[in-house]
């Protein structure tokens, strides 16, 4: 407390010549930019990113057509194989760019069912409040405590493997969090006086949501976002691994791990070159969430 | 306490039905069934195999069957393995899958912890970094990958732990798959842990603690561990859904029969009986686990007791 | 005469993200044994930090240079090993917020114990009469039965008490009191107060009370320490320091504090008939709250504000002043619609409030405007302050153009006194009191004709509140406001209102002009609140005498708890009569209005 009170005293003295102020958010985007990690993670993203969309363009072979020439190949930089070929002879770079940018559509499109599901839900109760809030929340606490994992490969068998839906079920799947966490800070906020003041000075409710509420959600709903990709992509991954996921021709790292080690005693980089795009994958994301966390909500961690 | 309990298995049951109620409607009006396989039947045996397994009664009257013979324990027939019934079939995965994860749940608990508050109450030394470096990993590494690792490190290279089986149910049978069961769980636990016990350590009643003179064992054991458990205990219920996804993977690598291989054969085979089966079996574990972290939670605070 | 305790050229520096913070810059100062010793400042002027780096409780971040001596040994080298020795035996300390400092899980008798089994090796039963003991002597009621609770079954008030206690174990040499009362209403602390006194004078403990109130120091203190900014500012005898202040600095905290004893210093506006100008009339007004524990469980009803009737004359200040759980900031907010009503009705200018609907209500809220406690909580951490302030004008001038909107903003900005190139800033970058000055700015650019504060200078520095109440005041004259000024500080209150209404658990149990009410109250409740406010002038203070009132204040969910000044009728009543019997206002003349009860005689604790 006292501590704060200095680092307030702190700031207004550098700060008393400026004009215009800094945002929270702004804040935070500063306090991000000199967390070394997360900027490394940023760039090995974007990297990756980059190579899944464009690279293939550029690759001398397709993602699903056989080289009749190099079946089995180990990688090497002669054959153009930089990363090998596989048991049909498919050019295993090829493959791993082409799984990646799926597995990075289904996270992309799965964090935004979460985060519409979850806010939406998140925020509808905790406004609200009462009864409502209560059995809205007993309802998420019940969903937390299924095998819904399960129901998903349900789905997938059920419906058949196809990729919207394994969009949809892993969104359904992650929203649970979002909501809870979205619930409890807008019960924090509406319970701030500066909403009270808002109505005080004859806003509706409307735009009490929109200007004072929603604002303010969005750094916890950023930080629980990026902290959800990498969840949903090793759920992905997890579920086309186990073979209810993507399905052939389409292909996903999961996917390729999967093929990779059923053969990894005798071609060992068909395991190794998703798994290390896997990893790398995962732990930019994890880099960058905790990055925003810690930007956010700067504790002593 | 008890009648607490009881409160919290009272509600339980409801979801659990429910639950049935949605897998069981699903699961029939969805199209296919579990007697269309690659070659169409002869339309005879096939209504014979329905009025066998009372497919061909109306949707309603085949669910008043099933959760009748639910109550009594019965989980029906097995579509696809006509030896056993369902609840025979589980009975013989159940010990592969309940010692899996039993362990598991433990192994992961005990190291999670420990490890959090190792990493909290030596901030930033060696063993901090060591600790958060294997979180990492344990993070970052699926289930599906690290069991394939391991396989090869200890199984193969080295030649120390079997790479799968179950054997004569030996403990070096268990090594691998409930490390790679708990790994990711106890990276999750001690980051939790973690952070929570770096908090409490900064509360106020600790600053009380240090100012009666307590040394730092009894102000972490008497008065830092129970609040900062609170968040893992809120971890824990989720757990159990998420080691069970694992246990569907570790019993597949490591060619453990239990339960959840059953349930993904089931469900490529559509064996109704099968699936249904092993839900409700996985639901019943889960919301036991659920019922034991809730009154772990009034045994944490007082607060909830006195409710 | 040795010191107890001497400090010599300690710094405490903080390494924070944005640099290191010099907490303390080269303090000297000593106890004697026996002695109280006030160490006085505003937020961030060090007074705590010097003495948790005495008790190496800074927090991680902070690093302590110099020497504290005590007995011999410099605190500061010591190895934590022989330190843990010293703490909680020679020196205990007790916190600011008991709410906080007690581990939630554990019971007292538990908490108490270990202090007596690290230091004394005593346990078993030995240890347990050693705990009940002393609860019994910082005049717990039901000792017995409190060593066995949790610390969230006990209010705020027992659960510092048994931080005292627990300090107490092993008698300590010194005890380090950091604001031990600023948490707690008037009346508790009045107690604790009294309570370390007794223990001083009969334990010869010697005290250092770290405070930021010249009453508490006049209340209890032998010398004086004033720090500001981390430095020393001057020391002495308490009566010299009062009487007589050295620096510019100590003179201006004294100036600042207001006084109960003070009558106001703004002229005295003739009361007028203020139930016939039909300016704001409030009567009979109840809001009750629905509590649920769990979705299923059974619901009680909290009655929060419980027929409150009062009349306000445009440009009068009315006071309310009540404890905690009084129900004086609920009112507030029924009055002006933030929560909806159970019953009563609020006229405003005439026309029916309770009853507006919701275009009526709007056009209504340019009227009626709030200024809530918490400056930071107060103003949307998302926006700038000028968008905050500009909000009112959105809404009730629409037709205005971006020019003429911001024209007016800084217009009002420069008249609350903030600086115009602040409008950008966003709240998180100014002070307490600037942030306050942006929520009264908002409160004021449509011209109101009422506006309720609410708590609104409780948070603050003294010097930062007179500065707060002087606008307030200006404002007022300026616009002919009427003010409602909410607070627990009756000596705030008592400064600035034209009328005064006392509010006990969702009743008035008085209402009387400003200084009627302070010369001649007639509540038991109010003679109890008056009396237990400090004095900060010590020769004052010496001579005054506390009322004790039987019994501590009670919940408001307690239905009975109305009737705590009216035993004799409590006794007569069942219980069902008790939850709906609610003592009358009587009118004794002059506009002075008293809630009936018992003669104060058979009400106070006999001793």
């Amino acid at each position: 407390m006292i501590l704060q009170s200095f680092k307030c005293n702190l700031f207004n003295d550098v700060a008393e010549g400026e004009v215009s102020g800094r945002s929270l958010w702004q804040e935070a985007m500063l306090r991000l930019r000199r967390n070394k990690a997360a900027m490394i993670a940023s760039a090995i993203l974007a990297l990756l990113i980059i190579a899944a969309l464009f690279l293939p363009a550029f690759l001398p072979y397709g993602y699903e057509d056989p080289d009749w020439n190099a079946f089995r190949a180990p990688p090497s930089i002669e054959s153009g194989h930089y990363f090998g070929t596989d048991q049909n002879g498919r050019d295993l770079l090829a493959r791993t760019l082409y799984g990646t940018r799926v597995s990075l559509l289904v996270a992309l499109v799965a964090t935004f069912v979460s985060i519409v599901i979850g806010v939406s839900y998140g925020a509808i109760a905790g406004y609200m409040g009462g009864r409502i809030d209560q059995a809205m929340m007993r309802f998420v606490d019940i969903m937390y405590a299924l095998p819904y994992i399960l129901f998903v490969i349900l789905l997938m068998v059920i419906f058949g493997r196809n990729v919207y839906l394994l969009f949809a079920a892993i969104g359904m799947l992650e929203w649970l969090t979002m909501a809870r966490i979205v619930r409890g800070q807008t019960l924090a906020i509406k319970n701030r006086e500066f909403i009270e003041a808002a109505r005080a000075s004859g806003r509706s409710s409307a735009a009490i949501i929109f200007r004072h509420i929603v604002p303010n959600l969005v750094g916890p709903v950023v930080i629980y976002a990026a902290l959800t990709v990498p969840e949903i992509v090793a759920t992905e991954s997890f579920l086309s691994y186990l073979g209810f996921g993507v399905q052939e021709p389409l292909t996903s790292l999961g996917t390729l791990i999967a093929e990779g080690s059923d053969a990894m005693e005798v071609l060992p980089w068909l395991l190794w070159f998703p798994a290390a795009f896997l990893v790398l994958l995962l732990m930019s994301l994890l880099f960058i969430g905790d990055g925003l966390r810690d930007a956010f909500d700067p504790k002593d961690r | 306490m008890l009648t607490y309990a009881f409160k919290r298995t009272l509600t339980a049951l409801p979801v659990l039905w429910i639950a049935i109620t949605v897998c069981f409607f699903v699961l029939r009006l969805a199209p296919g069934g579990p007697f269309d396989g690659e070659r169409p039947m002869p339309p005879g045996i096939k209504a014979n195999l329905d009025a066998h397994y009372n497919l061909d009664k109306p949707l309603i009257q085949q669910y008043a069957i099933y959760i009748g013979n639910v109550l009594k324990g019965d989980l029906g027939p097995s579509f696809t393995t006509e030896d056993f019934s369902v609840a025979e079939q589980i009975s013989i995965g159940l010990p592969y899958t309940l010692i899996l994860g039993a362990a598991a749940f433990v192994v992961s608990i005990l190291l999670g912890v420990l490890a959090g508050i190792i990493g909290a109450l030596k901030r930033n030394s060696w063993s901090d970094h060591t600790l958060a470096a294997l979180v990492l990993l344990g993070l970052v590494i699926p289930n599906f990958l690290m069991a394939p690792i391991l396989q090869l490190i200890f199984g193969i290279e080295l030649d120390w732990l079997p790479v799968g089986g179950w054997g004569d149910g030996s403990l070096r049978y268990l090594v691998l798959p409930v490390a790679v069961l708990s790994f990711p769980h106890i990276a999750r636990i001690s980051r939790l842990m973690r952070g929570t016990m770096i908090e409490v350590l900064n509360s106020n009643f600790i600053r009380t603690a240090r100012s009666k003179g307590l040394s730092s064992t009894p102000i972490v054991m008497r008065h830092a561990l129970r609040p900062a458990l609170m968040p893992v205990m809120s971890y824990l219920g989720p757990a159990a859904g998420y080691l069970l996804t694992g246990s569907l993977v570790v019993e597949q690598i490591f060619g453990l029969p239990g339960i959840g291989r059953y349930f993904i054969n089931a469900a490529l085979n559509r064996d109704y009986g099968m699936v249904l089966g092993t839900v409700i079996f996985y639901m019943i574990v889960i919301l036991i686990l659920n019922l034991i972290v809730d009154l772990l939670y009034a045994w944490l605070d007082p607060r909830v007791r006195a409710q | 005469m040795t010191k107890l305790l001497s400090v010599k050229d300690l710094h405490v520096d903080f390494a924070t993200e944005d640099g290191t913070v010099n907490a303390v810059r080269g303090i000297n100062c000593h106890i004697n044994p026996g002695e109280c010793l006030g160490v006085v400042g505003e937020s961030g002027s060090g007074k705590s930090q010097t003495f948790l780096a005495a008790m190496n409780l800074l927090s991680k971040n902070g690093k302590a240079r110099g020497e504290i001596n005590f007995k011999g040994q410099n605190l500061l080298d010591l190895p934590l090993k022989e330190l843990n020795k010293i703490r909680g035996s020679s020196i205990s300390m007790i916190f600011q917020d008991p709410l906080t400092s007690l581990t939630p899980h554990m019971r007292v008798v538990d908490q108490m114990r270990e202090v007596l089994k690290f230091h004394q090796k005593l346990s078993g039963t030995e240890a347990d009469k050693k705990c009940l003991e002393w609860l019994e002597r910082v005049h717990i009621p039901e000792a017995k039965r409190r060593l066995r609770q949790y610390p969230f079954e006990l209010s705020g008030g027992m659960r510092q008490r048994v931080m005292i206690a627990m300090a107490m174990l092993c008698n300590p040499d010194l005890l380090i009191a950091d604001e031990p009362t600023t948490a707690l209403d008037v009346t508790i602390q009045a107690e604790i107060l009294d309570i370390m006194d007794e223990l001083r004078r009969e334990q010869g403990t010697a005290i250092v009370m770290i405070t930021h109130d010249m009453g508490v120091v006049a209340r209890m203190c032998d010398r004086i320490q004033v720090m500001r900014h981390g430095e020393y500012v001057e020391e002495g005898a308490v009566d010299d320091i009062f009487s007589n202040p050295q620096t510019e600095y100590t003179r201006m905290l004294l100036d600042a504090m207001p006084r109960i004893d003070a009558p106001r210093d703004s002229e005295t506006k003739p009361v007028k008939e203020p139930a016939k100008d039909h300016f704001l009339n409030v009567d009979n007004l109840k809001v009750e709250f629905n509590i649920f524990n769990g979705l299923f469980a059974r619901k009680s009803v909290l009655k929060a504000v419980d027929g409150v009737s009062f009349d306000l004359a445009k440009g009068e200040t009315l006071g309310i002043v009540g404890e905690s759980g009084s129900g004086k900031s609920t009112l507030a907010r029924a009055i002006l619609r933030l929560l909806s009503t159970s019953e009563g009705e609020v006229s405003w200018l005439g026309s029916d409030l309770i009853g507006m609907n919701a275009d009526q209500m709007k056009k209504a809220r340019q009227d009626l405007q709030i200024v809530f406690q918490d400056p930071m909580a107060s103003l949307n951490p998302s926006m700038t302050i000028g968008s905050s302030i500009m909000e009112p004008l959105r809404i009730f001038a629409p037709e205005l153009s971006r020019e003429e909107r911001r024209a007016k903003v800084e217009a009002i900005m420069d008249r609350v006194g903030l600086p115009k190139s602040m409008i950008n800033r966003y709240p998180h970058e100014l002070s307490g009191g600037q942030n306050q000055r942006v929520g009264i700015a908002r409160a004021v650019i449509m011209n109101p004709k009422l506006v309720i504060c609410d708590e609104a200078v409780s948070a603050l520095d003294v010097s930062i509140q007179a500065q707060i109440i002087d606008l307030l005041r200006e404002l007022q004259k300026d616009m002919g406001l009427s003010l409602i000024f909410i607070s627990h500080d009756l000596s705030v209150v008592r400064n600035i209102s034209d009328r005064i209404l006392v509010m006990y658990l969702g009743n008035v149990v008085e209402l009387a002009t400003s200084d009627a009410l302070f010369d001649n109250p007639q509540h038991p409740y109010t003679k109890q609140l008056i009396s237990a406010v400090p004095i900060p002038d010590p020769e004052v203070e010496r001579t005054r005498k506390r009322l004790k009132l039987k019994g501590e204040l009670s919940s408001p969910l307690d239905s009975a708890a109305r009737l705590r000044f009216m035993p004799s009728k409590s006794e007569v009543l069942n219980n069902a009569q008790k939850s709906d019997y609610r003592p009358r206002l009587i009118d004794h003349g002059d506009n002075h209005f008293v809630a009936e009860h018992d003669p104060i005689e058979t009400l106070l604790v006999n001793e």
